[in-house]
């Protein structure tokens, strides 16, 4: 039986329960997303996940409290390499403190977890089913031998269709609070830490936030007020609305943002 | 995933998705509702070889060894609601059966649903990350612990129904509420009135060994448990059983 969407298109049977599918194998590579991120396997979450056709990696982003990563390439360096080589330099340092632990892959990651669950799922199709929008809660915790808490976040993320599979296209998380057990949730938001990261030693575990920190201008991060919970609601991303096609969204890359251009980052090209 | 269904398979696999969503809501349920019994007669397979129930300390391999520790399970239930009896008197009018998941409040709340139907539809698998929240008697009294780790499945069609076949439940977070976690397990001090509640001889797994372990500073990096994929038929896969 057809069946009517958007006003613009009558699906046939093949296609509904091919947009069901769609959004089955959105959450399977959302709660993939979630599962290499817990064991820091980001290297492998890129090439397995994230979008990975030469013109939708160049709108790739990453965002945070405090801005976003623009760019797979970016993306890999700072959120997939750098976080290699912190585990590596991590790894080194434990086995200096205790030779018995062995220098291998399996221990990259010894003794950390970052577990960002998602619940609440919202997803929003396209009606031309090549991208959809997606929104979830995610209570959490991060967990390493200096420092471990709790988590509470949001995950805002455009995913794109590439050669029949969804891929991560746009990630946005922003974070409601990171708490020790057993404390309340006062202090500085996550936007006021990330603008000014404690000493290292003193963070949350994880190092730094893959964009935060930067002293040095950047090219492929820019830098807003992304995301708070200084004023309760204010900053906070919207929720999807049905669309037919990607341009009559509101991204939830940098794009989405005001004063933001692709072509500040790659002059047109 | 490689091969092209009919219009027709992938409702039929909708289906399958959903049932097995809906078997590990029903076994949330029962464990929330103390009705552990149905968990093993309803939703666990009769007929696939070698079902395995897994934990950090190991695995309880077999139909007998299973049914083991949920029969284990209910006399320790049972315990419970005696010790309940006797440390509030105003409870003594009710029989152990009556009390049975008294002072009991464990929802698991099942997230990140990862779920992949083999191609032959006959095998499934499937992983969950669990917040669980475990409010219960222990050998301390009354005692709220979170719980938090992978819970892993494979799953089987045995008549038409989809049925658990190997269950991994790794926790990789326990700890007494608003306490840290890091390094391990610390239980609260044991009080006296309870303390035959931890005095239980629960059955060992039958395969034990260190499947997994509470977040420390020597637990390794490696995924564990691993995240399914996709596949075709179930001989190639791993499985989370042994």
């Amino acid at each position: 039986m057809a069946h009517t969407m958007f006003d613009k298109k009558i699906y046939s049977d093949a296609e509904r329960i091919q947009r069901v599918w769609d959004i089955i194998e959105i959450k399977n590579v959302m709660a993939l997303h979630i599962y290499y991120h817990c064991y820091a396997r980001q290297i492998e979450e890129l090439e397995d996940i994230w979008v990975q056709k030469p013109e939708n990696k160049k709108t790739a982003s990453f965002g945070q409290s405090r801005g976003y990563m623009l760019g797979y390439d970016k993306i890999m360096q700072a959120y997939g390499i750098n976080n290699l080589n912190n585990q590596k330099k991590a790894l080194a340092e434990a086995i200096a403190n205790d030779p018995t632990i062995e220098d291998c892959e399996d221990n990259l990651g010894l003794g950390q977890s970052f577990v960002h669950a998602i619940t609440t799922p919202y997803i929003e199709l396209a009606g031309d089913g090549q991208t959809a929008q997606g929104v979830w809660y995610t209570p959490g915790h991060t967990s390493g031998s200096d420092r471990h808490g709790y988590m509470y976040e949001k995950y805002f993320i455009d995913f794109i269709k590439e050669d029949g599979e969804w891929k991560i296209w746009h990630l946005f998380v922003g974070t409601d609070f990171s708490t020790p057990p057993g404390e309340g949730f006062g202090g500085p938001t996550e936007l006021e830490r990330e603008k000014n990261p404690p000493p290292p030693g003193q963070g949350f575990p994880g190092g730094p936030p893959p964009g935060g920190g930067n002293k040095e201008p950047d090219p492929y991060y820019f830098s807003c007020d992304a995301y708070t919970m200084k004023f309760n609601y204010c900053h906070q991303k919207p929720l999807p609305k049905p669309y037919w096609t990607f341009s009559e969204t509101r991204s939830y890359g940098p794009d989405g943002e005001e004063g933001f251009s692709w072509d500040m980052v790659y002059g047109g090209k | 995933m490689s091969k092209q269904f009919t219009t027709e398979e992938l409702v039929g696999r909708w289906e399958d998705y959903q049932e097995i969503v809906n078997l590990m809501g029903r076994r949330s349920f029962y464990n929330l509702w103390k009705l552990e019994d149905k968990v093993w007669e309803e939703l666990w397979c009769k007929k696939a070889p070698d079902p395995c129930l897994g934990f950090n300390d190991g695995y309880y391999k077999g139909y007998e060894a299973i049914e083991g520790w949920f029969k284990a399970t209910k006399e320790l239930g049972l315990l419970k609601a005696r010790v309940a009896k006797k440390n509030h008197p105003e409870l003594a009018d009710k029989t152990d059966e009556e009390l049975y998941g008294v002072g009991s409040l464990t929802p698991d709340n099942l997230t990140t649903p990862l779920v992949y139907i083999a191609e032959d539809g006959q095998t499934a698998k499937g992983m969950w990350y669990a917040l669980a929240h475990i409010t219960d008697y222990t050998e301390a009294g009354p005692t709220t612990i979170h719980q938090w780790g992978w819970i892993a499945v494979d799953f089987v069609k045995e008549d038409g129904a989809w049925k658990i076949w190997h269950l991994l439940d790794t926790p990789e977070i326990k700890h007494v509420a608003g306490k840290k976690w890091y390094g391990g397990y610390e239980p609260k001090p044991v009080d006296p009135a309870y303390a035959e509640i931890g005095e239980f001889d629960f059955p060992k797994p039958n395969v034990p060994m260190k499947v997994n372990e509470l977040l420390n500073a020597k637990r390794p990096g490696k995924p564990n448990p691993l995240a399914p994929r996709p596949y075709d038929t179930f001989a190639n896969t791993f499985s989370y059983g042994i």
